[in-house]
């Protein structure tokens, strides 16, 4: 009953920030230069063909209604028609969704994996040489564009090493263990720099921890410090650690647009990118929608984490 | 009768506190400042004493009741006589440091009021900023320098030298030597004094500590919970305190009273939260002589003898006065 | 007593050894900014060749005298090209990072002077920006728009905003809380002339250019981003985005080329990182 309490109050609290966003993604389709109509039917339609395009699209409504009807639609999973094909963009979103998840999964996984115990073992040895080596290398981790980094890991180990496949492979459903063998690289390239940010952020989380008043008597007691750090320490550091996830999948999703395209990977990147040489408006407002979406999710389980993890909220 | 140089007649301050609850920091208080005095103002913190101050100079809301100055309400006052009421009326805080902007000079903050009240030429301003902090005593070669460079005497000298460079009438100090070490408190208060001689200043000194109060002031209001409960000249006040609040307060001070101090009454608790007040007599939750009817009755401020107004119901059981008559 | 001051001594060395260690990040990133700053202002005249200039006898050459990076598919010098990226690089990030303070900054002390409902609406529209991953919302609005380095840097600069806001409203509202405020209040001092511009703003500012140092590199990964999306600079503009992305269509025949505008942003971004911590550390006041 209070897990259902929990869960209600932080949909609840989420609601007015959702709404925004979706009044934020309406309007990006008004930022379409001059009449999307126009832009639809090109320069050479007929003013009858212009005036069916935009009584169709609503666009003689005010402007709440066509919002409203937009929302009712986008909540109820119909986000509209591409400009070009004509298809459900639902479809073309759904169809491409699974393999953005899949890659900002495994490039979570990866970040986690490595930046977690390199975070800890660097608070715990705290300026120390080690620590110092890795907070530099964590600080180049984070200049390092991931959509770089994964062309160079093409170049050393598709190219001139062969082990892995390069761009191009097969999708998901033609050979499933093939593609998954192309999202290593993509997920490391991913992974790597979200690994430098979350160790940077653990670091200083356990550091602030390490020094509370608790784990100082846990010292004077006795426990082994290895207890200590891996019982206590970070068990107190779920919290932050659980904000840090929220931002990463953030960082993640964002990012994934762009190696997507380097990697040929046919994601949701990649779908935004070829509506946008296609001026394929409704495509990339739903790509868009669906990202922020998909953040807001993550940004509630967070939340409801929280107010489980932690008695004091809620 | 000519009217107070300054007076509250019935000031609350409230403040909203989240959903429709309200925090009565000050509740129905009278005040009367006469020109030339020096008035002190004592409770604990939470007494709502420093709220009193902010009321007076303008930062704290006035719920109810007026400010008066000269016998005017100053909410009625237009902009030029808000302006001079401002002038006339100057506050140094508690805690002389964060009390002073650290990216401005020392001159720069205490040339800061003329300039914001458009005081005087302005070729002149830093002529009289430079004036003020001569006559606190403050070297010249600091003037220029920001506040984390200087000590923290000499850093409360800057606020007083700030609020006088207006030539005030009136002088409030809020908690102003509670942040110095003793010898340094004597130190600023020597100066307020010979400030307030050569300045004619009249003075409003608010402290939780009797002592330094005792020494400064030439009357004594002694707040608890929001209200004044005792009210007296400090001879009257020192000499035998008709209130046991100030009783006990008295009592903790050494070497104040000769004859008071040699029997110590402890307070119990804490004051109070100002959110949820006790019934009846504020204090009675942690006065050592409370009865039954304290707890249902409101007392109010009455006069027990000559200029000496206390507010509690058992005024004539434990002291052998009686309130005769009404005192405002 | 003598194993005491051993331990003093050892605690006196390490801390040394470590600062030493970390002052070379520190001023090696002070040189790598300072050689940026140089290559903007001076990207003709140390630039070999004309960036645009090709030359279809020279396709692809490796590393030589005459090109020190080589050639791209049309014969252009890289080098040149990388130089005068460089300046368009720069000056897209600053467009992006000047647009997020202009917006961020005001908004951000209104919101955090003003509390209530100013700052309820102005943190849920914070709240609304930010729960679109930063990139995505801005190849959004460029994609939208229309593809071009200022649009799209624009809309890198609309989503760096709530960071900005973020922070200048948190340090306004522990501003607003110190006695100096009251006491000029005290005095009369109201509004943006006499309260907001002289005490709160100098308070406020310093944290915030920490944070335009790390933004600034955010900014210049982002325009890689989205000009190797073809949302960004238009050819043959070079910045380091289009060569790094013109790079990746022949980057079987020439992969030092795709490393050399990737390294340049990296550096670069670790450079300012480094800079806006050291500047940080300069700033606390526990050091003084």
């Amino acid at each position: 009953m209070k897990a259902l309490r929990v869960v209600a109050t932080s949909v609840a609290s989420a609601v007015p920030t959702l709404i925004l966003a979706t009044f934020i993604v309406f309007f990006l389709q008004r930022l379409i230069p001059g009449d999307p109509a126009v832009a639809l039917a090109g320069d050479y339609a007929t003013p009858e063909r212009l005036a069916e395009i935009r009584a169709d699209l609503g666009l003689n409504e005010p402007l709440l209604q066509q919002y409203l009807s937009w929302l009712g639609g986008a909540l109820t999973g119909d986000l509209g028609q591409s400009f070009r094909t004509g298809q459900p963009v639902a479809d073309l979103v759904f169809e491409r969704l699974p393999l953005t998840l899949i890659l900002t999964g495994l490039a979570l996984l990866v970040a986690v994996a490595i930046g977690l115990p390199a975070g800890v073992l660097a608070a715990q040895r705290a300026e120390s040489r080690f620590d110092k080596f890795l907070t530099t290398a964590a600080t180049l981790g984070i200049a390092i564009p991931n959509f770089w980094l994964g062309m160079m890991l093409i170049v050393v180990f598709a190219l001139q090493l062969g082990w892995l496949p390069g761009p191009g492979g097969p999708s998901l459903a033609d050979d499933p263990a093939e593609a998954m063998r192309g999202l290593v690289m993509p997920a490391v390239a991913l992974g790597a720099v979200g690994a430098a940010e979350i160790a940077r952020q653990v670091r200083s989380a356990m550091i602030e921890n390490l020094s509370a008043d608790y784990v100082r008597t846990h010292r004077a007691k006795g426990l082994p410090s290895r207890s200590i750090i891996w019982k206590h320490a970070l068990k107190n550091s779920s919290l932050p650690f659980a904000t840090i996830l929220g931002i990463q999948v953030s960082r993640l999703i964002g990012s994934a647009v762009v190696v997507e395209a380097v990697f040929g990977l046919s994601g949701l990147g990649s779908l935004v990118v070829e509506a946008t040489n296609q001026r394929d408006y409704t495509v990339i407002q739903a790509v868009v929608f669906v990202a922020a979406a998909l953040v807001l999710l993550t940004n509630l389980i967070v939340d409801i984490s929280y107010r489980i993890l932690d008695p004091r909220i809620a | 009768m000519s009217a107070p140089l300054l007076e509250l007649r019935g000031v609350s301050v409230r403040y909203p506190v989240g959903w429709r609850r309200r925090l009565t920091a000050v509740d129905r208080i009278d005040l009367v400042i006469n020109e030339g005095e020096t008035l002190g103002l004592i409770g604990e913190s939470g007494s709502g004493k420093s709220t009193v101050a902010r009321a007076i100079v303008g930062l704290a809301p006035v719920s109810d009741g007026e400010v008066l100055w000269r016998g005017e309400p100053t909410s009625g006052f237009d902009k030029s006589r808000r302006r001079e009421f401002v002038e006339a009326v100057q506050m140094v805080f508690q805690d002389p440091h964060s009390a002073l902007d650290p990216r401005r000079t020392i001159l720069q903050s205490v040339r800061e009021p003329l300039d914001v009240m458009s005081h005087g030429a302005k070729s002149e301003r830093t002529e009289v900023a430079l004036k003020a902090l001569s006559d606190v005593g403050l070297p010249d070669h600091l003037v220029r320098r920001y506040p984390h460079q200087l000590s923290g005497g000499q850093k409360q000298r800057a606020n007083i030298a700030r609020a006088l460079v207006t030539r005030p009438k009136v002088l409030i100090c809020d908690e102003s030597v509670a942040a110095l070490d003793v010898a340094l408190q004597a130190e600023i208060l020597n100066l307020l004094q010979d400030l307030k001689a050569e300045y004619q200043l009249t003075i409003v000194f608010i402290s939780h500590d009797l002592s330094v109060v005792g020494h400064i002031a030439d009357r004594m209001s002694v707040m608890y919970l929001g209200r004044i409960v005792e009210r007296a000249t400090t001879e009257s006040m020192l000499g035998r305190p008709l209130h046991p609040y100030s009783e006990a307060l008295l009592s903790a001070q050494p070497l104040v009273s000769g004859d008071g101090a040699d029997r110590r009454i402890i307070l119990t608790g804490d004051i109070p939260s100002p959110l949820s007040p006790p019934s009846g007599c504020r204090f009675h939750t942690r006065c050592p002589h409370a009865v039954e009817r304290c707890t249902a009755q409101d007392p109010s401020l009455l006069e027990v003898r000559p200029d000496h107004q206390s507010a509690c119901l058992r005024v004539e059981e434990l002291y052998g006065v009686s309130a005769e008559g009404s005192a405002r | 007593m003598a194993d005491a001051t051993a331990k003093t001594v050892t605690t006196v060395e390490v801390t040394t050894a470590k600062r030493r260690a970390g002052r070379l990040a520190v001023w090696a990133s002070y040189a790598i900014l300072a050689v940026v700053a140089l290559v903007v202002v001076l990207a003709d005249l140390i630039a070999p060749y004309e960036p645009n200039a090709q030359d279809l006898n020279a396709i692809l050459l490796p590393i030589s005298g005459d090109h020190l990076l080589g050639t791209d598919d049309l014969g252009r010098d890289v080098l040149s090209r990388m130089l005068h990226g460089t300046r368009v690089s720069v000056v897209a990030a600053a467009l992006a990072v000047g647009i997020a303070v202009v917006i961020g900054f005001p908004l951000g002390v209104l919101a955090g002077y003003s509390g209530r409902w100013v700052d309820a609406v102005v943190m849920r529209i914070v709240d609304a920006v930010m729960s679109f991953p930063a990139i995505v919302l801005a190849i959004g609005i460029t994609a939208t728009m229309g593809p071009d380095i200022n649009t799209a840097m624009t809309a890198v600069g609309i989503v760096l905003a709530p960071t900005i806001i973020r922070l200048a409203r948190a340090q306004t509202m522990a501003v607003k809380q110190q006695t100096y405020i009251e006491a000029s209040r005290s005095f009369g001092a109201r509004g943006l002339r006499r309260l907001i511009l002289p005490h709160v703003v100098p308070n406020v500012i310093q944290p915030i250019l920490v944070q335009v140092a790390i933004l600034m590199g955010f900014a210049l990964i982002a325009e890689a981003s989205l000009s190797f999306l073809q949302l960004g600079v238009r050819p043959p503009t070079a910045s380091w985005g289009s060569v790094l992305s013109r790079s990746y269509t022949f980057f079987d025949q020439a992969p030092v080329q795709i490393f050399v505008p990737g390294a340049a942003i990296a550096l670069t971004v670790f450079a300012l990182n480094i800079v806006g911590d050291e500047i940080q550390r300069l700033l606390d006041p526990k050091r003084r």
